[in-house]
């Protein structure tokens, strides 16, 4: 039974790759989006809400086979229909690559609508304030409108990349494991458990510590962005003005 | 009967079109009809959960009320994948260990360390292509969706019921009705109001889980994409030869789930007007 939950541990870093991969990434791309959400410029807006609206509005499940195949129908560089031997190894293909692209993609159009709410949520007497002590835009941004978004948009981003941690488990159901030359082992946490399952029948042996392993990373993701939390809120000396993280995710994919 | 139609084209495209036409993609046509099939069936599974967790979770009994809690919080920290390719045969596994016990020896082994032995009675679906299998199939799958879902609702419901205005309860209750009148004829009532923004968001979950039913042993459209028609065909007694086709189904799958989402949101924009009626301040 340990040497399961071992197993189920060793394999969690994949799942640790693809989310620690796009989440940073992600969160780049969605504070972009999230100003193109907000901004003047009508061209910019309609383009991030209809990026937006696609991602959300579709599954991942979805999005990680459309991508794969269309990837693959490009047959580029060197896809070759199976049942050639001597197949390459095919870069863009490879779960390890293309998977992480979509999940960055899909957590960017999730968090870019959290940091837009907080955007239109940032105080607009701190912004007059700065205006009027004559910051200019950039620091106005920067020192105002920054770390006021972030602060209101923290519990919820929170949720978000809980989920996206969550979703990286259905990778492996669209996109094949990677397999290298030399055979190492690029098994994530279902296709574990999965294999388990095909050896003992027993989806209870396979599947319970998995979603045990889960949980438990989960409330270490958790923990280490209250941290971030608590350093956001660091200025509020009043314990029972902070906004209190809670862990209430109202979506998945 | 669509003889003037072919006659516009030609013997490449009649081809085409009598091959999209054919059996297979019919069958890949009318997979789409699942999806808003299991989307209600979970839903009111999933309602129904919702309530009964609701309930749990606001009830004054600790062991009734931890348990609710419990199960709101369950979901949250299992990816839903995982769960719905665990729930089916664990429900599986639970109806053979109970055939083991009734129909098999005395001394039938039920496990060997972990693996399952039992005997040949205890296997109950029998052959995959019956209907038996195709509707347990698809029960188990709603249940499954409705057991994820009704979490995430009763999560809803209760800040819903948790919103209801208490005066609303203490007039009724001063009207002399009882406990369960009041919750019947006036909580639940109110709380739909408070509960319509969530349980749409509910609904676009459910949509979009159902791109995961072939993970449940479903031949839905990702089943027919991936393992029927997509895949290059080179005989031409299939009707039609063509290479890998797979990412034109799944476009018009991509296609079709964004034009879901925008169809279930407009209908609940037009709901919410019509549940807001009579109510004082939403």
């Amino acid at each position: 039974m340990i040497e399961i939950f071992l197993d189920y541990f060793w394999a969690a870093r994949i799942n640790l790759y693809y989310a620690g991969l796009s989440l940073p990434l992600g969160f780049i791309f969605a504070i972009f989006l999230a100003i193109g959400l907000t901004g003047d410029n009508k061209l910019t807006q309609r383009m991030s809400s209809g990026f937006v609206y696609v991602f959300r509005g579709s599954p991942l499940f979805i999005q990680l086979y459309l991508f794969y195949y269309a990837v693959r129908a490009t047959g580029w560089p060197g896809y070759r229909p199976p049942g050639s031997f001597d197949r390459p190894y095919d870069f863009l293909l490879d779960a390890l690559v293309l998977a992480p692209v979509v999940l960055l993609l899909n957590t960017a159009a999730y968090s870019a609508i959290i940091f837009a709410n907080a955007l239109r949520a940032v105080p607009r007497g701190d912004i007059e304030a700065a205006d009027a002590f004559g910051f200019s835009a950039r620091k106005k941004f920067w020192r105002i409108t920054w770390p006021t978004m972030l602060r209101i948009a923290w519990p919820a981003y929170t949720n978000e990349a809980i989920f996206l941690f969550l979703s990286t488990a259905l990778v492996y159901a669209s996109i094949p494991v990677t397999t290298r030359p030399g055979g190492a082992n690029y098994k994530d946490v279902l296709v574990t458990a999965n294999d388990i399952m095909e050896k003992s029948f027993n989806p209870f042996a396979a599947y319970l510590p998995a979603m045990a392993v889960f949980v438990v990373l989960t409330l270490i993701i958790f923990f280490f962005f209250g941290l971030v939390n608590a350093h956001l809120n660091r200025h509020l000396v009043r314990v029972g003005d902070r906004p209190r993280l809670s862990f209430r995710p109202n979506f998945i994919r | 009967m669509f003889d003037w139609f072919l006659g516009l084209w030609s013997q490449e495209w009649q081809e085409f079109f009598i091959y999209i036409a054919g059996g297979k993609h019919q069958a890949f046509y009318r997979s789409f009809l699942l999806i808003p099939l299991v989307t209600v069936l979970g839903g009111v599974i999933a309602l129904i959960f919702g309530i009964a967790g609701a309930s749990a979770a606001r009830s004054k009994n600790i062991i009734s009320s931890s348990l609710g809690k419990l199960y709101i919080n369950m979901v949250r920290g299992i990816p839903d994948v995982l769960f719905f390719v665990f729930f089916p045969l664990a429900m599986s596994l639970v109806i053979k260990i109970i055939r083991t016990w009734l129909l098999c020896e005395h001394d039938t082994l039920l496990f060997d360390g972990i693996n399952f032995v039992g005997c040949e009675s205890s296997n109950f679906i029998g052959s995959p292509n019956s209907t038996f299998a195709y509707a347990y199939n698809l029960g188990v799958a709603c249940l499954s969706f409705g057991i994820v879902f009704g979490a995430f609702a009763a999560n809803v419901i209760r800040g819903a019921m948790d919103a209801v205005p208490l005066a609303q309860l203490e007039t009724a209750h001063a009207f002399g009705f009882s406990d369960r009148q009041v919750f019947w004829r006036f909580h639940v009532p109110q709380m739909w109001v408070y509960a319509w923004g969530g349980l749409a968001n509910i609904w676009m979950l459910i949509i979009k889980a159902t791109s995961l039913l072939s993970l449940l042993g479903i031949q839905e459209a990702v089943w027919w994409a991936t393992a029927q028609l997509g895949p290059p065909q080179n005989r031409a007694a299939v009707g039609y030869i063509h290479g890998d086709w797979t990412v034109y189904y799944f476009a018009i799958l991509f296609i079709f789930y964004i034009g879901l989402t925008f169809v279930s949101e407009r209908g609940f924009a037009i709901g919410r007007k019509r549940i807001g009626r009579g109510m004082v301040a939403v």
